[in-house]
């Protein structure tokens, strides 16, 4: 348990200096909702659910966002060019403490006309902007660590000895045997490459590392690179744990639909509830110019790191473990 | 068949007929793709201990364990001994083989024994753990006014936490044995 005057006075400060980096860069703050109707379609998911009902007795099905991306992307859709905004996100099925809490702070922004490569910059300035505001001398290593870009080929090429550019699933089977690792005769292609990845490089991320390019079928909403065998996505991890998850985002709403219904399709074989697809989404989705950045980052997961601390539950006021 | 998903600390996972025990688990939610149970896990027979990653959808046979409430009695070097208050029948676990838990014993504690074919393997402990305060320094004066300020206490096993400020000798606290902190005064 650490002083909550500490928690409280941390966490001001480090909202404070978002908000001041993106306004000194002409971004917009907007606020979204956290009620929708369609909540995020990632496989691996689970929003918590609910019932809306009107005065008159109508009744929607309705969820907690996972993401504020749809909301973010239909105002990119309107013509807005640089937003970013701070919410509370949901996920239910969570670990409570750790790294996981169901109820976290998640801040994601967005800028048309750019790419991953410059919002991997921008992500960096804004962190060290952030750290210079938290001044404490015991963080001191922490803060000095500077950030590397690595891309994924070339993690697998250093750790595993395997190329990425024509790894089949075979492929990945062998380096997964040949490591000793546990693999099940359903495995697909993304699910030994994570395997391998989760043993193999992700215990070897120290300090601040930016992973770039991951495999296409780990592509999530990213455009693909120009040779079509990644996704233009990026992870940041500091001190081994993943902070924010950004993109070169996807503006094709044919590509778009079709992921939608894969995703759909995933969900249904998990035996999780298919939300329905947002077709206001859609019908904006070509109006976001190409190349648009993307980043959502978990700002409780920051403020760890920034304060050495290791434990979610030491960052926030009213962590799950004290309300359930 | 079970799920990953239902992996708990003291889980005794059967993999090919090789039993092992679950020491540690997280979930890990990638960006895209499905989602992993990482666990450590030690082999019952060897000893040996070993990461393993499962995927949530995978299916795994869990050894059928038996959680025993026992108190603990002794330790007598790498053994530690605890005993059914029913039928007075004693086990010893090694020291290796509960290391996590090792801080917080004292004499008398309830805690789950993992019983496998007549054979104690571990032991899991309540999650929250009342003992004394056998020592700290009064608060000093002020810090009580801002509220939760932090202090060294020794607890009557010999434990070393932080408490609030406000606790003083005698007190008798609650400690959370999976993070060995201060949860609450128990009046």
């Amino acid at each position: 348990m650490r002083p909550i005057g500490n928690i409280i006075h941390e966490r001001q400060m480090m909202n404070d200096s978002i908000r001041s980096f993106f306004n000194s860069r002409g971004y917009l703050e907007v606020e979204t909702p956290i009620l929708v109707q369609s909540p995020g379609m990632e496989p691996n998911l689970s929003p918590f659910e609910t019932i809306v009902r009107e005065s008159n007795g109508i009744e929607h099905r309705a969820a907690l966002i996972t993401s504020p991306e749809y909301s973010m992307k239909k105002l990119l859709g309107h013509g807005l060019e640089k937003i970013f905004t701070i919410t509370k996100v949901f996920r239910n099925d969570e670990t409570f403490g750790g790294n996981h809490n169901p109820e976290f702070s998640m801040l994601e922004w967005y800028q048309q006309g750019a790419d991953y490569q410059v919002c991997m910059e921008e992500t960096e300035e804004l962190i060290e902007l952030v750290k210079f505001e938290i001044r404490n001398p015991k963080y001191e290593e922490i803060r000095n660590t500077k950030f590397e870009k690595k891309r994924m080929r070339d993690l697998f090429l250093q750790y595993i000895k395997i190329d990425l550019d024509n790894a089949d699933c075979k492929m990945l089977f062998d380096a997964c045997a040949s490591h000793g690792i546990h693999t099940t005769s359903n495995d697909t292609e993304s699910d030994l490459f994570y395997r391998l990845f989760l043993t193999k490089i992700e215990p070897n991320l120290s300090g601040n590392v930016f992973v770039y390019d991951y495999p296409k079928y780990q592509a999530s909403l990213s455009r693909l690179t120009s040779d079509g065998k990644y996704g233009e996505r990026f992870e940041l991890y500091m001190n081994g744990l993943e902070l924010c998850n950004g993109f070169t985002e996807l503006t094709d709403e044919n590509e778009q639909r079709k992921r939608f219904e894969e995703e759909a399709q995933e969900r249904k074989q998990a035996g999780k509830t298919i939300h329905p697809i947002d077709e206001e989404l859609l019908s904006l989705l070509p109006s976001v110019r190409t190349p648009t950045f993307g980043n959502a980052l978990g700002i409780d997961r920051l403020h760890m790191i920034l304060t050495g601390q290791t434990k979610i539950e030491d960052v926030i006021l009213f962590p799950a473990s004290s309300l359930f | 068949m079970s799920s990953p998903n239902d992996i708990k600390k003291g889980t005794v996972v059967n993999i090919n007929g090789e039993l092992w025990l679950v020491t540690y688990f997280q979930r890990v939610s990638p960006g895209k793709g499905s989602s992993f149970v990482r666990t450590k896990m030690k082999n019952i027979k060897t000893g040996k201990v070993q990461e393993t990653n499962f995927k949530s959808a995978e299916s795994l046979t869990f050894e059928d364990v038996q959680y025993k409430k026992m108190q603990y009695l002794y330790n007598d070097g790498n053994l530690y001994t605890f005993m059914d208050n029913t039928t007075y029948e004693q086990v010893s676990i090694a020291k290796a083989d509960m290391e996590d838990s090792i801080p917080y014993l004292k004499e008398g504690l309830e805690a789950n024994v993992v019983m496998h074919e007549g054979q104690a393997l571990s032991v899991t402990l309540p999650q929250k753990v009342e003992y004394f305060v056998v020592y700290t320094e009064p608060a000093v004066k002020g810090d009580t006014a801002s509220g939760n300020v932090l202090k060294e206490a020794e607890l009557d096993n010999g434990l070393k936490v932080r408490v609030p400020s406000f606790i003083t000798q005698g007190d008798h606290v609650l400690i959370n044995t999976d993070t060995g902190e201060y949860t609450e005064r128990v009046n």
